[in-house]
């Protein structure tokens, strides 16, 4: 008889008082010798006591459920758990609305071909939103916002590649430099464009130009000898405008400005 | 919605171990014993465990309708629950002072008459009975058969077990890894008898 057969069996019978004379005697000279068979034997009462109390061991396991289930409330009270679905209440409308608005938008000016520039005539560029609902490219952040909320506007605002790679490049007649405006603008609807310049040398004859986002002419100064000339967008329409400056029918300079 | 219970419908309900019964003790009483605990130097587990051997005591008295309401069931389980953590506030301190305490003080009884509440043995069978819960499903389910006299060649049918011989040797194993786990726990170890049989 090894000793684990001891732990394993023999504690168990003993209590059970399964055990014959023979091992009853050979366990209680253990038990004398060994304390730590004494505290195993006396666990071993203890738990016999204990399951067989079934009662009490359905009673404490719905106590444990019990408490697991307040635990679980305690962490997220329920005024917690309200103002979260509020706010996410909240966040999604949101974010709701702002998906209607721009796929309304797509879906008024731009039918076929979503998320994708459009040629239009092989020179014009429409406000497209991409297959995220944004508008990216040749747009200005005031030409996307008027995208979504004034799609009729929206297309005054688009950029033409002719002139847009023009502007801002350096001016072609050295004898003319242009101190304002500077060549990228953006303006409230009426408000005057000043055009100054400086020229070396002789007064040389100036022609502004303002052209709309399709490249139309729109209108153009008479020559001027001055090193002035201001502009009344009184009469304008809101959108995209370039101006160019030539200088003896050369073109001298290109800029833009997005009126509002 | 809170549902509110009388306090004669509590003890009915927790004589049948109700569920909706125990929850709204949980609600409406762990605040008391919270109260008490925390104030006596106790931790968030005290509160919860001398919680649970409140309901359990309070279970009990109900199954043997001892509980003679003189007063309303709040104030019953905080006294209950006052007793409880007392007691053992004092055995802990007994514990840890043990040369001190049998001159400096005496044992004190705490509040009503709490000589059926054996706060020691309510800790002991929480804790054996914590080391039962977290033992594999199989073990627990042997051992609560086993325990309910059920023969043994009804458990190994129950239980897929080839014959009665694995029975007796599964119930060997996990009565003895319980035996273990108890052994090796040191909150056990208040519980456990070295000395002579």
């Amino acid at each position: 008889m090894n000793n684990s057969e001891i732990k394993n069996d023999w504690i168990d019978r003993y209590n059970e008082n399964a055990l014959n004379p023979y091992e009853l005697k050979r366990f209680n000279e253990k038990l004398n010798r060994n304390p730590v068979l004494r505290a195993e034997v006396s666990v071993d009462r203890c738990l016999n006591e204990i399951l067989s109390d079934q009662d009490a061991l359905d009673f404490y396991q719905k106590i444990g459920r019990a408490r697991q289930r307040q635990k679980r409330h305690i962490k997220a009270p329920p005024l917690l758990l309200l103002a979260a679905s509020i706010i996410l209440l909240i966040v999604a409308t949101g974010l709701l609305l702002r998906l209607t608005k721009v796929f309304s938008v797509e879906k008024k000016t731009h039918p076929p071909v979503a998320g994708m520039k459009k040629m239009n005539e092989g020179t014009r560029f429409l406000i497209q939103p991409n297959s995220y609902g944004r508008y990216n490219g040749n747009v200005t952040p005031a030409g996307r916002r008027y995208a979504i909320l004034n799609p009729q506007v929206a297309s005054k605002f688009n950029s033409l590649r002719e002139l847009e790679i023009l502007v801002g490049g350096t001016t072609r007649n050295p004898a003319f430099i242009l101190t304002s405006p500077i060549v990228r603008q953006r303006l409230l609807l009426g408000s005057p464009v000043k055009f100054n310049w400086e020229s070396s040398g002789n007064a040389i004859p100036v022609v502004i130009s303002i052209l709309d986002n399709q490249g139309n002419c729109i209108y153009q100064s008479t020559a001027i000898l001055g090193n002035s000339f201001l502009l009344d967008t009184a009469d304008f329409m809101k959108g995209l405008y370039y101006w160019r400056i030539t200088v003896e029918d050369e073109l001298v300079l290109v800029g833009k400005m997005a009126l509002y | 919605m809170v549902t509110r219970y009388t306090d004669e419908d509590v003890i009915h309900g927790l004589q049948e171990k109700k569920r909706s019964y125990i929850n709204y003790l949980y609600k409406e009483f762990f605040p008391v014993v919270r109260s008490i605990v925390e104030r006596n130097s106790g931790t968030l587990q005290d509160v919860e465990d001398v919680f649970q051997d409140t309901i359990f005591v309070l279970y009990r008295q109900s199954l043997s309708e001892k509980i003679d309401l003189h007063c309303s069931l709040k104030t019953y389980f905080y006294a209950i629950s006052r007793n409880i953590w007392l007691q053992r506030l004092e055995r802990k301190y007994r514990l840890l002072y043990k040369p001190d305490f049998e001159v400096n003080e005496e044992k004190a009884r705490y509040g009503q008459d709490d000589s059926d509440i054996l706060e020691y043995e309510l800790e002991r069978r929480r804790l054996f009975q914590q080391h039962f819960f977290a033992m594999p499903a199989d073990c627990q389910e042997l051992l609560r058969l086993f325990f309910i006299k059920t023969p043994l060649k009804q458990i190994a049918s129950m239980m897929h077990y080839k014959n009665t011989n694995y029975v007796k040797t599964r119930k060997y194993l996990c009565k003895n890894m319980l035996r273990k786990k108890i052994l090796n726990d040191p909150k056990c170890n208040p519980f456990i008898n070295y000395e002579q049989l």
